[in-house]
């Protein structure tokens, strides 16, 4: 092993009475990946802010290629060779891709206090940053606005943006969040690209990428390290899988992964058959729905049915309308064409609050929770008894349901960990007593075992008789709990099927889930 | 070209007012040009730099008492007074903004708001030179070489000659690597720290610049009127360069100038009608906000979309 790149040593920070990184000690080797993993709210995050300067430790220190940098701001910290990509996309958005990239190379090469000599002249820069470019996978992109990237290129952007500071440690946060299987597939490669040319330190969910790409991992748990070991010593740590890898730990073990797939089949075997019958009876019926945003259409004529009780999902890959069609069905975003009903009345017209207030509520991407309000105003603030049930969702159902939140009424939206704030969208949903509950990318940014809960809890819902249409990424889950699918592709839709069918043909994930 | 045109019509435009004996419109037409450096000033803060200051009139009246002071105590010439207020404005600019630039959104909308009334009231309470009632010049600055700018298109031709230098300052500026990183800390300012820029030096200097700007803008109101009063750093008139600056286009290179004729001539247009004049003047910027949210140059030329939030 070689000499260390950074040494963490005895690092402290606590909010109120929560200590977030308690007595952390790590070291990263020269040209290693080295990877940190744990559920949320284990304090990844308020370490890698510590890390790239933007939070002060309340104790400890960062050694750095030989220097002490604990009290460095963050752009001292870029300067010497630590920079880092963010978790939530943070780039340019309304820069063409090429001036995105330029920037960062202009910080690193001369004086910025220059206010005559024209910046389109200085044509070395926008070399140098097509060079990079190419090399995280845009090449050919560089004139095109930031922010109409597709989500996966912005997450090349991303991490391009930090390669381009010349790094000689990249903290790279969650670079898969939000990515299909393809793009992971992509940002696995550029990572891997990298190898040996710059020391990483990655923070990632994605057990599939963490284990392809690491060569050690460390295991945060409650603000402290409880490992640190090759890939095969990390998975074979009891401590780690209980704490954190869990029963989903199909990724990572051979041995588990025949179960998963199992247990959805027969599941699956056993479920009803539904598909386009019955569209009378559908509580939300969506006919030939064609949507745009400016000019660029972006939904070609969906149909899709719902029926009382049902759990539908809608599968594809990245930017390919999912979002969209739900944001059509809630109003947010105009339909240009075709019908949409829901309880028999058309509802394609109506602004979104009345939409809401008919009984479909939404959770969504992202979570969107109110970071002002505390636990218990999140969910009071929009209650009602909007679908007129017998056994009304209240304050203390779901707290029962999640015992989690419970613990944490009265603390703000923005203090909760990310699993937190997604049970938080879900029960905040919930309180509206909705109809029919949309769920968009729920177990986004979630440890495996946090979005175990989630599964179950839609299996819940489900056997409660709640209606629910669900986007979600994992394929296998969702055959487990679903009824129905629907495969929207380039904003149409390319497959609808149940179940059973989806289970049987494996092709179908192939080409249209990228799986 | 557009430019040239504009720059031609300037030139011939007090030739014009004299030949049918309407020299009031040069008086005229020297006030939006100095209002024009002023509301460009606050368009490179404001518009490219995303800072929005609420005390920008604070320079101005900076300026404009160095000059009046300065005269008071007998000191004409130009040479000394204009130089000497526009590094004084920017002297003020790099204090304030020193401190005001450590706070954010709405906190520094009202810090900037407060060092500007405090210096009104500062220039209220000082008695030497005016206090409330402001400072009468007994005459416009000097500038030797036999030339006098009581003549009014001399007067005219020196404001003109200003208002473009501005300009084209405000251009040069906007295309170098300084006006790339402002704008860029303005769309993303904790990413420009994480590629490695130390955003608030590069703030600082932007707000120097704007201050000096609105300095000589300062100097010159100071010279147009004869006058200067504490009236010049109130709150209202911060407020003013910011309609001007949004009427016309907000990070548009000709947004401020745009915004100060349209605003001033509009002004003058309607108080010949009505002394309701603000009430329709505020109609049509609400207009202007609701139909053209990029401003009178937003509506040729407008940003790419950009979809997502």
């Amino acid at each position: 092993m070689g000499a260390a790149l950074l040494e963490i040593r005895n690092l402290e920070k606590r909010f109120g009475g929560v200590v977030a990184t308690d007595n952390v000690s790590l070291a990263v080797t020269h040209g290693e990946i080295h990877a940190l993993i744990g559920p949320n709210g284990a304090g990844k995050t308020t370490l890698i802010a510590q890390l790239s300067g933007a939070m002060r430790p309340d104790a400890g220190r960062i050694a750095f290629d030989g220097g002490d940098l604990t009290r460095h701001s963050v752009h001292e910290r870029v300067r010497l060779g630590l920079a880092r990509s963010y978790q939530i996309t943070s780039i340019f958005r309304r820069f063409p891709v090429i001036d995105n990239i330029a920037l960062a190379v202009q910080a690193r090469s001369g004086t910025s206090l220059s206010f005559w000599r024209p910046l389109a002249a200085e044509t070395l820069l926008f070399d140098e940053g097509r060079a990079l470019l190419a090399q995280v996978g845009l090449a050919g992109r560089e004139a095109i606005i930031a922010a109409n990237l597709a989500h996966g290129e912005q997450r090349q952007l991303e991490v391009g943006l930090a390669l381009a500071t010349r790094p000689k440690l990249l903290l790279l946060d969650e670079p898969m969040a939000g990515l299909g299987p393809e793009e992971s597939e992509r940002m696995i490669a550029l990572i891997h690209k990298h190898r040996g040319s710059v020391t990483v330190f990655l923070v990632e969910h994605d057990m599939d990428a963490v284990f392809r790409l690491a060569d050690r991992i460390s295991v945060m748990v409650s603000g402290r390290v409880i490992a640190t070991g090759k890939p095969e010593e990390i998975r074979a740590n009891a401590e780690v899988r209980r704490a954190y890898l869990g029963e989903d730990a199909s990724a990572v073990l051979p041995e588990y992964e025949r179960e998963a797939h199992e247990a959805p089949l027969a599941r699956a075997r056993r479920g009803r058959g539904s598909g386009g019958e019955g569209r009378m009876s559908a509580l939300l019926n969506v006919e030939r729905l064609d949507a745009a945003y400016g000019a660029s259409q972006v939904l070609f004529g969906i149909d899709l049915a719902i029926r009382q009780g049902e759990v539908a999902t809608l599968l594809g890959r990245n930017g390919m309308g999912k979002t969209t069609t739900v944001r059509s069905i809630l109003g947010l975003t105009p339909a240009r064409g075709g019908a949409i009903s829901f309880r028999s009345a058309r509802i394609e017209r109506e602004p979104s609050d009345r939409i809401a207030r008919a009984g479909i509520a939404l959770v969504p991407e992202g979570r969107q929770i109110f970071p002002n309000l505390t636990v218990r105003e999140n969910l009071l603030a929009f209650a009602g008894n909007r679908s007129g049930t017998r056994e009304p969702w209240t304050l203390e159902r779901v707290f029962l349901f999640f015992p989690a939140l419970a613990d944490r009424t009265d603390n703000m939206g923005n203090q909760l960990s990310g699993g937190e704030q997604q049970m938080l969208a879900i029960g905040r949903a919930l309180m509206t007593n909705p109809h029919l509950l949309i769920l968009d990318e729920a177990t986004e940014g979630l440890a495996p075992l946090i979005r175990e809960e989630i599964w179950k809890c839609l299996s819940t819902l489900k056997a409660a008789g709640q209606t629910i249409l669900v986007i979600d990424k994992y394929v296998e889950r969702l055959i487990a709990i679903a009824d129905h699918h629907t495969i929207i592709e380039r904003g149409r839709v390319a497959w609808r099927g149940t179940s059973a069918e989806l289970a049987a043909d494996r092709s179908l994930w192939h080409r249209h889930l990228g799986v | 070209m557009l430019t040239v045109a504009a720059l031609a019509a300037l030139i011939v435009f007090p030739l014009v007012m004299r030949g049918i004996d309407q020299i009031f419109y040069v008086s005229f037409g020297c006030r939006i040009m100095i209002y024009a450096i002023a509301a460009s000033s606050l368009n490179l803060i404001l518009g490219y730099g995303g800072m929005i200051s609420f005390g920008h009139a604070a320079f101005i009246g900076a300026g404009a008492y160095v000059v009046g002071i300065l005269m008071a105590e007998g000191v004409t010439s130009a040479w000394v007074s204009w130089p000497l207020g526009v590094a004084v404005s920017a002297l003020f600019a790099l204090v304030i903004g020193a401190i005001s630039l450590r706070t954010r959104g709405v906190y520094f909308i009202m810090i900037t708001l407060a060092f500007a009334q405090m210096m009104y009231y500062i220039f209220v309470s000082m008695k030497a030179y005016g206090g409330d009632d402001g400072l009468n010049l007994a005459t416009r600055s000097a500038v030797g070489f036999g030339a006098s700018l009581k003549d009014d298109l001399t007067w005219y031709y020196v404001v003109l000659l200003f208002l473009a230098g501005s300009l084209y300052l405000l251009h040069r500026l906007i295309r170098s690597r300084f006006g790339r990183v402002i704008e860029a800390i303005r769309e993303n300012e904790p990413r420009m720290e994480a590629i490695g820029f130390p955003t608030y030096g590069y703030k600082l200097v932007c707000f120097v610049i704007a201050g000096a700007m609105a300095g000589l803008a300062g100097v010159l109101i100071a010279n147009q009127n004869s006058f200067v009063s504490p009236n010049l750093m109130f709150w209202v008139q911060s407020g003013t360069l910011m309609i001007m600056v949004i009427m016309g286009g907000v990070g548009y290179h000709y947004g401020g100038a745009i915004g100060a004729l349209v605003l001033l001539v509009l002004e003058e247009v309607i108080s010949s009608y009505t002394i309701f004049w603000q009430l329709w003047v505020g109609l049509i910027l609400l207009a202007i906000v609701l139909f053209a949210p990029q401003g009178i140059c937003g509506l040729f030329a407008p940003r790419p979309t950009v979809k997502g939030h």
